[in-house]
Order: C-alpha cells, then structure tokens, then sequence
C-alpha cells in the first residue's frame, strides 16, 4: 500500500488529490481531493502510471537549420524520459516534414518519434 | 502607376500576426501584409519545441512550431503577403516605414494597421542584480533559442531566477539534456507561471524551488562561478541579513517577466497602459488612434498563446471592417476600471453596445472569491471563482445588453 500526493493540471484550479493504493495490483483503496471526474482519472492514472510526452530536437545535416523539433506521437511512460533522450541524441536527419515519422515505435512505447518543425 | 494600398499592414508575423491576417482575410480585407523582421514567420513559438499549446484553440496538444505551422499555412492559402527579414522603423499616418536589404527604406500604406510585435524579456540589467559581469548569464528565452534552434548548450549547473513559464520550461529542457538544474529561485512567495509547469517541469524532474528567495549576488570574472541567494521579508521583498547561501554554478538564467515590444507605438504618440505597458484597446483591439489595432503580447503578456489567437482574430476582422468603412470611433466610450483584487483590465474601454470578453489578472493569489462586474455600479455579473492565481489569466463575457446606455464597467474579485 502506498499514499501519493498528487497535484491535478487539468485545470488551473491545481486540486492536491491523495491517493492511496497498490500499484501491483492496481487497485485504489481511497482517493479524495479531487474536484471534478477528470481529475481523479488524472490523478489515478498518475499514481499508476504517469506518462508524458517527451519532446526534443534531432541534429540535421542541414548547416542553415542545425536542428529540427521532434516529439513523442503521444505519452510515454515518464520513467523512459532520459532513455529516450539518449536515443534522440544519436540522430542525424536529412529533410523532414511536420509530422513525418523519424523513429516508429519509440522504445517499444508504441508511440512514433515524429518530426514537429521541418527542414527543407 | 499608383501607389499600392493594402487594407491591412500587420507589424510582426508571430501568432498574434498571424491570427490577425487570416482574421482579416476571413473578414473580407482585399490586400493583407505581414512585415516580419525574423528570417521566418511563425514568432517565438518556432523556437518553443515543448507540448502545450492549442489545447483551447484546437482541443489537442501540439508543440510551438506545430501550432505556427498550421497558421503560417492558412495564412499562406488565404494569399496573405509577407516581407521577412525586414525591420519595422517607424509608424505613420496609414503607414509603416520599415527597411531590409533588398528593398532599402520602404514605406507600406495601409486603410487599416495592425501591431502585432509581442514582447521580449526582462534582462539582469533591468533587474539590477549586483555582482560581477561574466559570461554565463542568459535570459530563458535566449537560452532556449541557443538550445532549441541553434545547437548551443549554455551550461552544465544552472540556476534559474524567477518562476516564470519560460524558465520552469528550460528548467526541464536542460535537465533532459544533461545538465543539472540546481535551484529555481523565486522572489514571490507563489510561482509566478502556470501550475501544470510547476508540476510538470520541476516536480517531475526534483528541481527545488525556493519561494521569497533572490540572487543577491553574481560571483566570477570571465564565467559565472556562483550565485548568492538569501530568502526574502515576504512583504517587503527585502534580503533577509544572514541567510545568504552560495551556489556554485556555471550559468545564470534569467526568467522575470516580460516586456510588451512598444517602441514603435510610443514613438506614434499612442500611450501606453502603465500596468500592461502595451496600448489601451477596446474590445475590437482598436487603439486610441482608429485605424490602429494591437493584439497579442504586444497589449499584454498572455500565458496562452491560445488566447493570443482569439483576440488576434478579433484585431484581424476589426481591421478589415475599419478598411471599409466601419468602425468609426464612438462619440461616448465605457470605462473599465480594475477593483478590488485585479491588476489590470483588458480592453481598458469598450464601444457602447457590443458584447465584449474581459481579460484580467488578480494581484494576489486567493481562493474561494466572488468575481463580480459592476456597470454604473449595479451588478451584471457575479461568479464564484475556485481558485485566482496572478499567474492564470482571468476572462468573462459580457452581452451586449449589458454594455448599453453605461459608462464606467467595474471589475472586482473579493
């Protein structure tokens, strides 16, 4: 059992949601401070697994635009932030376009790395 | 052969330029111009590869360049003009005078003239920190061009000073790239950006925030090698004698607030607002001078670039509205006046008789409040508010028939 403490961002209201539970077994045993459904969804899937979207920027071989901004095509789990950067920062792209993917299936995250800027 | 005369002349093409000229064009302007002095459109967001925005705007969360891009590309398909690389000089009667490498000094008529250059930051020399002068020292936003755009990393153990958006955003930035973020040091005894940064950019990462604190001192010759930093009276703001603790670093970032771009404007003779330092609108975004618009930064420094393109749109279609003939200055404007607990109003005054969104911003952090909007001192809003922050821009609608046959709009929050 484990209690945590969790700021909500779904709104700037900023609601302290406690949470207490067992991540193995995934079951909460109580949640309160919440304000609203999504909140304590949020706050939930935060105590459980928190993911985020890792953005950053590849180098190119373009000498005008030495870099281009790349994102994860959704969340990642928030524990790969730093292995993904070290992933990212052994590319080199040539041209790309906004959305293109550079890297599919990010980390085995099923998330893409998709280009967010694009060099000509 | 006759001189070309655009409906529309926008002064900048980050998104509040943007915004307005599809605004514009959407409104029915004929010939829409951008004058950008950067090599590309699209502002600040270029540089501003984090997630976050759109999320009013769109309902979906995209980084900085991909929500310009989807401006630049509309604008683009809606035959908007634009002339990159060419610095604005001076304003004129239905005009902008501005000058570029190819063309040389260049003037730029226009029915309607819309000022959109945003903002820039507040430096150290501003700030007046004492101490030594050496390298090493960077606004938040310049170190994030540097990181983001250019390939340069500015340090290895940083210290950030002051809680503003940007800086808890570089804070995570160079934290993801390998150097260590010692500190955010903060003079309030708040963050002074939005809760989601807080939690997003610092707790995730363990930076400590230190709130009622500054940098007293910048210690180093040729490089900064450390920074002092003492807690602060929370209600003097002063240095408290004795708490003073060194940290040793290689780079200061700066990150205290920004300053609306209003050279242009005050060398026109429009006045400027002393609390958001931009023009005083109404809710058209028309200046005091009538053919003159303002949005975005440029009027007051927004957290969202979301609400940036709202009443950018709104300053794009009054534009073009005013460029045939509409729009006239009323003889008789309503005054908006801040109360109880609010910083600042924006528009600062609004044409009789036509519905209007407040922006606003509360001096203090509270809870629990009442927002009420007196006009002519008789209620026609009130609303519990959760939670203000100085940091969470406010807004509120107002109908028109709220706004018929008043002359002063009171807003307060208690």
């Amino acid at each position: 059992m484990e209690t945590k403490k969790i700021i909500c961002i779904i709104c700037p209201q900023g609601c302290e949601v406690t949470v207490c539970g067992d991540k193995s077994s995934r079951t909460v045993e109580s949640i309160k401070g919440f304000g609203c459904k999504r909140g304590k969804t949020y706050a939930e899937n935060e105590f459980f697994a928190p993911v985020r979207i890792l953005t950053s920027s590849v180098k190119t071989i373009n000498k005008q635009v030495p870099l281009v901004a790349v994102r994860t095509s959704k969340p990642i789990p928030k524990e790969l932030l730093f292995a993904g950067m070290e992933e990212i920062k052994r590319l080199v792209v040539d041209k790309v376009n906004s959305g293109d993917v550079i890297v599919p299936n990010f980390l085995g995250t099923g998330a893409d790395l998709i280009a967010s800027g694009s060099v000509e | 052969m006759e001189e070309k005369i655009y409906d529309v002349v926008i002064v900048g093409g980050g998104p509040a330029g943007l915004a307005a000229a599809i605004g514009a064009k959407e409104a029915g302007a004929g010939d829409v111009i951008i004058i950008e002095r950067d090599s590309s459109l699209g502002g600040i967001l270029e540089q501003c590869i984090h997630p976050g925005f759109g999320l009013k705007y769109f309902g979906e969360e995209l980084t900085g360049p991909e929500y310009a891009r989807r401006f630049i590309q509309k604008a683009k398909e809606c035959g908007v003009e634009y002339k990159l690389g060419t610095m604005v000089l001076s304003i004129g009667e239905h005009s902008v005078t501005g000058i570029n490498p190819t063309d040389g000094v260049i003037t730029i008529r226009g029915r309607s003239i819309v000022l959109a250059m945003g903002c820039r930051e507040r430096t150290r020399g501003a700030l007046m920190t004492p101490g030594a002068r050496p390298a090493g020292i960077y606004t938040a936003g310049a170190a994030q061009r540097l990181i983001n755009r250019q390939n340069i990393m500015v340090g290895k153990r940083i210290v950030i000073l002051g809680s503003g958006d940007i800086g808890m955003i570089m804070a995570r930035r160079l934290t993801l790239e390998g150097a260590e973020v010692l500190a955010v040091v903060e003079i309030m005894n708040y963050t002074t950006g939005l809760i989601r940064n807080r939690v997003q950019c610092l707790e995730d990462f363990g930076i400590p925030l230190l709130l009622s604190h500054t940098v007293v001192e910048i210690k180093g010759n040729n490089r900064v090698e450390g920074v002092v930093v003492a807690e602060v009276d929370p209600a003097t703001r002063k240095p408290i004698p004795g708490t003073e603790k060194l940290y040793e670093c290689d780079t200061l970032l700066i990150s205290c607030g920004l300053i609306p771009e209003n050279e242009l404007t005050r060398e026109f003779g429009i006045k400027l607002h002393p609390v958001t330092g931009g023009p005083e609108v109404n809710q058209f975004m028309q200046t005091e001078v009538e053919y003159i618009f303002a949005c975005g930064n440029v009027v007051h420094v927004n957290d969202l670039v979301d609400n940036v393109t709202e009443e950018s749109l709104t300053a794009g279609r009054s534009a073009a509205r005013y460029a045939r003939g509409e729009l006239k200055k009323p003889e008789q404007e309503i005054r908006v006046t801040p109360g109880n607990n609010v910083r600042y109003v924006c528009p600062q005054r609004l044409y009789p008789g036509a519905p209007a969104t407040l922006f606003f911003r509360v001096t203090e952090p509270a809870k629990k409040v009442t927002l009420s909007v007196l006009a002519d001192s008789k209620p026609v809003i009130t609303k519990k508010l959760a939670t203000v922050n100085p940091g969470e821009m406010q807004r509120v609608d107002l109908s028109a028939e709220a706004l018929s046959g008043v002359s002063t709009v009171l807003v307060e929050v208690r």
